[in-house]
């Protein structure tokens, strides 16, 4: 509470104006009040003495035309008993009948009330005069006594209706006003929790009454607008609590990527399984097919409507490779960053899925290939060909072999399964050892046969004839079943040539098959080019 | 009272003895001998007015015609100045006959009586009407 100088104080004000206008007025009012009492006295005096002149024409008529001396002087010693009256004189024709001035110093100055007196029996003949000199010093010092009397009672008036208005004002407007006041000191804006309503016990139903009660109304919405507040402030902030656990200790990793400002905001999954990158460009780098993820983010770019894109990518990390499943989406959400004309939002949602990528790398690896051998099984091997039959082009030469091993059954009955298992195995590493280019597919067709297929640039037939031998001879080399025995096995090979385009695995095939039927009916243990 | 009602119509007569010496008067010098205001004509003459009593009935009549006052006038006229003892009020007679008794005694005298009752002993000096 600061003090304030005294006459800042609203009553004071208010107490100091009422009597200075108070005062103003009395004053004002008792000048014009005096005024207005002096002259109207002093009128009423001269009125009262023409009056008394007035009363005593008849008698001095009387007295003048019958020059009756004794009577006039009885008439002006009658009217000499009036205060008011300081001289008279009667007039009979031109001569003075009788006459009394008390103060004869005083005549010059004073102009008599004169009468005209008339015949008593003929009222058109002047017979003489009455003169009437009032006393003016007696009838002066009457009026300004009553004057005076007037202004002290208007100035006694005045006092009092200014008290009055002054305590009313006081009690109806200054002290409901304090009150008001000091009840509002009490508000404590900082602290709206404990605001209180003001209660200064006014009943009234008038302005100021409105006023509080409108405060009462501010205060009281200012008090549940601050709950209010409260209340969504901490709900928000659990939320914000939860949504940030959920963000910071999510097992996927997520991040807000601006294609103009780059990555906005990461969780320490996303760093964790895709590294800290502090731009888009080193984001995009990091995997082994950057070109797609360019691509991916280009179509959010173009379209801000597009669904989101699954990817799954794989990068190296620790010289092994790391498979993740990215989604990527567009994020509509304009409010969050104000943002440029081609900026685009969108949030890139990271799964690590190596684990998954190996078991089904491995699974598909086991579905393809044959567990034994390692080569490739029927199924793999169908699917290999048909590959190779795709890419073939006329600057290739295609070739499928069909291996059969001769009189392989007897070794399975005669030395046991593993004994043929040993066989089968290393034929198979033989083969492969052959045909090893990436390209070449060396498959088990099914028991004892395999089928080969590869594409070489240019290759004369004498070179093909060259490697069917060669193959032959690798084939026949003695296979160490254990090791103090070892058998020896040949092989019936049926070559296909794939010379013309659009027809199926199938179809070479089975012209490789039919070569190979005609080497067996032939003696076994060689090869037939078709 | 009839003839008072004769009386109130007919015109007064303003008489002096047979032998006086005056002659005539006018109306103005009848209402200042009368009034009191003089004793004396204009001519020199003294004159001595008389009137009748109170409630006499030629009285009213003659103040009537004379000044225009009736009787209560003239009494209160005259209390005004009776205390100063400057001007004295007519003598009164109660009756013409008196009046012309004093007319006979006093040769100043001056009376009124309606016309017809004047006699040879009178003069008329004036008629009031």
């Amino acid at each position: 509470m600061n003090k304030r100088p005294f006459t800042q104080k609203l009553n004071v004000r208010v107490a100091i104006i009422v009597a200075v206008i108070g005062v103003m007025l009395s004053l004002s009012g008792s000048v014009l009040v005096f005024r207005l009492a002096l002259d109207k006295q002093e009128t009423i005096s001269y009125r009262l003495v023409d009056q008394l002149a007035a009363s005593a024409v008849k008698t001095a008529a009387i007295a003048a035309y019958v020059d009756d001396e004794e009577l006039a002087n009885e008439i002006i010693n009658g009217l000499m008993i009036s205060d008011m009256v300081s001289g008279a004189r009667i007039y009979a024709g031109q001569t003075v009948l009788a006459a009394n001035i008390s103060n004869p110093d005083q005549l010059p100055v004073v102009s008599p009330i004169e009468r005209e007196l008339y015949h008593p029996f003929n009222e058109d003949e002047l017979i003489g005069e009455l003169d009437l000199y009032p006393d003016t010093a007696f009838i002066r010092e009457m009026a300004l006594q009553e004057a005076q009397g007037s202004a002290i009672q208007i100035i006694l008036v005045s006092f009092l209706i200014t008290i009055i208005i002054a305590g009313t004002l006081q009690y109806t407007l200054s002290m409901p006003l304090i009150k008001l006041k000091q009840a509002f000191e009490t508000v404590d804006p900082s602290n709206p929790e404990n605001l209180q309503k003001l209660d200064i016990d006014y009943k009234r139903q008038d302005e100021l009454g409105y006023l509080i009660e409108q405060i009462n109304g501010l205060i009281r919405a200012v008090r549940a607008n601050f709950l209010a507040e409260r209340k969504l402030r901490l709900h928000t902030e659990k939320l914000e609590q939860q949504l940030r656990l959920l963000f910071e200790k999510a097992s996927i990793g997520v991040a807000l990527i601006s294609t103009q400002k780059g990555i906005l905001i990461e969780n320490p999954k996303f760093n964790h399984i895709v590294g800290t990158n502090s731009s888009l460009t080193d984001f995009i780098e990091i995997f082994d097919d950057p070109e797609s993820v360019s691509s991916v983010i280009a179509s959010l770019k173009a379209s801000l409507n597009s669904k989101p894109i699954g990817l799954d990518l794989s990068y190296q990390v620790d010289g092994s490779r790391r498979w993740v499943h990215c989604l990527f989406a567009t994020v509509s959400d304009q409010r969050l960053v104000a943002r440029e004309e081609d900026d685009v939002l969108f949030e890139v949602i990271v799964n690590d899925i190596t684990d998954r990528k190996e078991r089904e790398a491995e699974v598909r690896y086991q579905a393809q290939h044959d567990a034994l051998t390692g080569l490739y099984n029927r199924l793999g091997g169908e699917k290999r060909l048909q590959y190779l039959l795709n890419e073939s082009s006329a600057d290739f030469s295609c070739i499928f072999l069909l291996v059969d091993l001769d009189k392989f059954k007897p070794i399975n009955d005669t030395y046991g399964h593993d004994a043929g298992d040993v066989v089968l195995v290393e034929c198979s590493h033989r083969i492969k050892t052959l045909f090893n280019e990436s390209t070449d597919v060396c498959c088990r067709w099914g028991g004892d046969e395999f089928v080969i297929g590869f594409k070489r640039e240019a290759l004369p037939y004498s070179s093909l004839n060259t490697l069917c031998n060669t193959l032959l001879h690798s084939l026949e080399e003695p296979i160490e079943v254990s090791p103090d025995f070892r058998v020896s096995i040949s092989a019936s090979i049926g070559v296909a040539q794939i010379d013309e385009a659009g027809k199926s695995v199938e179809h070479w095939i089975a012209i490789a098959d039919k070569a190979m039927y005609d080497v067996k009916s032939q003696g076994r243990a060689n090869y037939l080019i078709t | 009272m009839s003839d008072g009602a004769n009386a109130s119509e007919a015109a007064l007569a303003v008489v002096v003895a047979k032998d006086s010496k005056i002659e005539s008067i006018s109306k103005r010098e009848l209402v200042d001998v009368y009034m009191g205001r003089f004793d004396v004509l204009e001519s020199g003459q003294v004159v001595q007015p008389v009137d009748y009593e109170n409630g006499s009935v030629f009285r009213g009549l003659f103040y009537r015609t004379l000044v225009n006052k009736n009787e209560r006038q003239i009494n209160a006229y005259w209390s005004r100045l009776i205390f100063s003892g400057r001007a004295k009020p007519p003598l009164q007679v109660s009756s013409p006959e008196q009046s012309l008794a004093y007319l006979r005694r006093n040769q100043s005298a001056l009376a009124y009586m309606p016309v017809e009752r004047v006699s040879e002993e009178m003069k008329i000096v004036l008629i009031l009407e």
